[in-house]
């Protein structure tokens, strides 16, 4: 209860009609015409207007109550004898007191008029109110009535809070997208970018927002796509951008990459936005050159396959014939005749050899291991590659130690491995050059060596270091598999590589085996 | 040693030169041109052992090799192929498979193996 207890509730409401007569006398702060129980005529208006269901009451400056209206008696469900009297900070639900209690408290001549939003607890439990209160000051200046109007705004309050956390979720779910998103208007500027597309595109954050949409496409795109742009503001629908083309962003350094766009439109009251979902398919489209380049692959060994599936026909009939007719000569004084014979015997098992290598290539087979030898494999590697080496101006030098130790493995395996070092070195001297290949005894015992080296251009250390990862290249239409494939298979052979560049004088790789004799070999069998 | 020999090869050049190799290895050979060819030949003439190449235009060796099995008792055979494929080693005993190229004394031992494995 109010410190004023000691009075009765009759002789404060006879308080307030005598003051209140004495303001509409002297043409008070509220006017005439509003009255508490017991006033004269309300008009139509005035009726209406505390009647509806707007909440209204009143309290002396120590905070009585000395007037509910009805709405509000029904909204806190309890009768006025109750509540007047007693402290209008009653009303207000217990957690908002002492926010109201300074509010009330502010008010007075200098400010006499408040807004205040709260919580209070009504009939059908706890609710928030927006009220707006007017002090009512007598001719000195002094607070003599407080009087509230106040609407039930829950509903309003409950969207603001849901529209406030669904706001705070699209942003985190804008600034957190895996995709890069950018905002655009109609005229073409963005107006949103989230940090992926900052990232994307090598914007510094922030810096993005605000500049023209051209900035993101290479300059050559732009024309096609402002006509694009007007015509989606025109009619605007969700999509992909370009179906089936090849989109390309450009980032601000200047580089290009592809990408794949999906928009989306949000209307608003000036021509809506534009968003577009960017994706970077750089990766994307070099697995799809890996796969198709692994395809095309296998075309060719299928063709392979059938040229030596006819090939190998002819050179058996060369084969048997050759050493039926030496079976003639036997007996019979013609060495010159028997030595040429001998001498096609062993070109067509050289061809038979070829046509096995290429029955090879392509497919899918266990690997081989039995003694070789490597200079075999070099001179098979040339007669595949040395006319394409030489039609494309490299020089070959070959250097074979003369009764090179033999190896363990897959001869198909190894020519493969000498043939992606052989057009590497193509590739790196362009204007034609000199590939010299060597084999040799290797430093330490029961080892052997293969040496292939270039005048190229060399590599610089960081590209020397990313060489064996598979995907990597510095060429425009390399896939990066071969040196990785190749390193896999050496390291089958138990053999090591170690490689020797320098930028434009060159490039040696010094591929060690061990040899047949080897325990390596022995213990690995 | 009496044996008689079918060669069934749609090379003629081939067909020749294995032909005089067997002759001159003291077999008996008889020839086919084409698989159908050799299917006939394996049913009127009851060879002792029967080559054929694998792939042949019309027939291939895989019938005459079904056939050469269904006789009773069943011939002996050596299969030829350019290209030793995976399909073409069904379970048929006795069966030797030679890829070509090969040498004229690879020949002659998988023509032994084929007849000394039919006489266990």
């Amino acid at each position: 209860m109010t410190p004023d207890d000691a009075k009765t509730r009759e002789e404060l409401l006879a308080e307030v009609q005598a003051l209140r007569a004495r303001l509409e006398r002297s043409g008070g702060a509220f006017g005439s015409g509003r009255g508490s129980e017991g006033a004269p005529c309300l008009d139509a208006q005035q009726r209406a207007f505390v009647e509806d269901q707007r909440l209204v009451w009143r309290c002396r400056p120590d905070g009585a109550l000395t007037f509910l209206n009805d709405a509000a008696r029904r909204f806190f469900e309890q009768e006025p004898d109750e509540l007047i009297g007693g402290s209008s900070l009653a009303l207000v639900a217990e957690p908002d007191r002492a926010t109201a209690q300074a509010h009330l408290g502010a008010l007075g001549s200098a400010k006499p008029a408040g807004v205040l939003e709260h919580r209070v607890v009504g009939a059908s439990g706890a609710r928030w109110l927006l009220r707006v209160d007017q002090v009512l000051l007598d001719p000195d200046g002094q607070v003599v009535e407080v009087e509230t109007v106040a609407r039930d705004v829950t509903e309003q309050h409950d969207t603001r809070s849901e529209l406030r956390l669904r706001e705070a979720t699209l942003r985190t779910f804008f600034k957190s997208a895996a995709e890069a998103i950018v905002g655009v208007d109609r005229d073409g500027r963005i107006v949103l970018a989230n940090p992926q597309a900052e990232a994307m595109f090598g914007h510094e954050r922030g810096l993005l927002v605000g500049q023209r949409l051209e900035a993101l496409i290479p300059d050559r795109a732009r024309g096609a796509h402002t006509r694009h742009q007007a015509d989606y503001f025109h009619e605007p629908r969700n999509r992909s951008m370009g179906l089936g083309l090849t989109l390309t962003g450009r980032r601000k350094d200047g580089s290009e990459f592809p990408i794949e766009v999906s928009l989306t439109h949000i209307p608003d009251d000036s021509g809506g936005l534009a968003m577009a979902f960017v994706t970077d398919i750089s990766e994307r489209m070099a697995r799809d050159r890996q796969a198709r380049h692994v395809e095309k692959l296998a075309a060719l060994g299928t063709l392979a396959a059938g040229i030596a599936h006819e090939l190998n026909n002819p050179i058996g009939v060369i084969q048997s014939r050759i050493e039926l007719m030496l079976m003639d000569l036997e007996g019979q004084e013609k060495p010159e005749s028997a030595a040429d014979l001998h001498v096609l015997h062993r070109h067509a098992r050289r061809l038979g050899r070829i046509a096995q290598g290429l029955l090879s290539f392509g497919r899918e087979r266990q690997p081989e291991r039995r003694p070789i030898d490597l200079n075999e494999v070099v001179e098979d590697t040339l007669v595949l590659t040395g006319k394409q080496l030489n039609r494309d101006g490299i020089h070959t030098v070959t250097i074979l130690h003369d009764g090179l130790p033999r190896m363990v493995g897959d001869p198909t395996a190894l020519e493969q491995v000498l043939m992606n070092l052989l057009l590497n070195a193509r590739d790196a001297m362009p204007g034609g050059g000199t590939v010299r290949i060597e084999s040799a005894l290797g430093a330490a015992p029961d080892n052997i060596r293969l040496i292939v080296s270039d005048t190229g251009e060399g590599m610089t250390p960081e590209v020397l270091a990313q060489i064996a990862q598979p995907f990597f290249t510095t060429k425009s239409r390399g896939t990066g598999l071969g040196l990785s494939v190749s390193y896999t298979i050496i390291r089958d052979h138990a053999g090591t590589v170690e490689v020797q560049s320098e930028p434009d004088r060159g490039t040696t790789f010094t591929i060690t085996f061990p040899c047949l004799s080897s325990p390596v070999v022995r213990l690995s069998q | 040693m009496g044996c008689r020999i079918l060669v069934v090869e749609d090379d003629p050049d081939l067909r020749e030169t294995l032909a005089r190799l067997l002759g001159r290895s003291g077999y008996t050979c008889l020839t086919a041109s084409s698989g159908s060819d050799g299917i006939r030949a394996i049913e009127v003439e009851s060879p002792d052992l029967v080559v054929t190449d694998l792939h042949m235009p019309g027939t291939d060796g895989l019938a005459v090799m079904r056939c050469a099995r269904e006789q009773v008792p069943p011939i002996p055979i050596v299969l030829m192929t350019a290209y030793p494929t995976p399909e073409a080693q069904p379970e048929v005993r006795p069966m030797i498979l030679l890829a070509k190229p090969f040498a004229n004394a690879q020949f002659l031992g998988a023509v032994r193996q084929a007849l000394g494995n039919s006489r266990q």
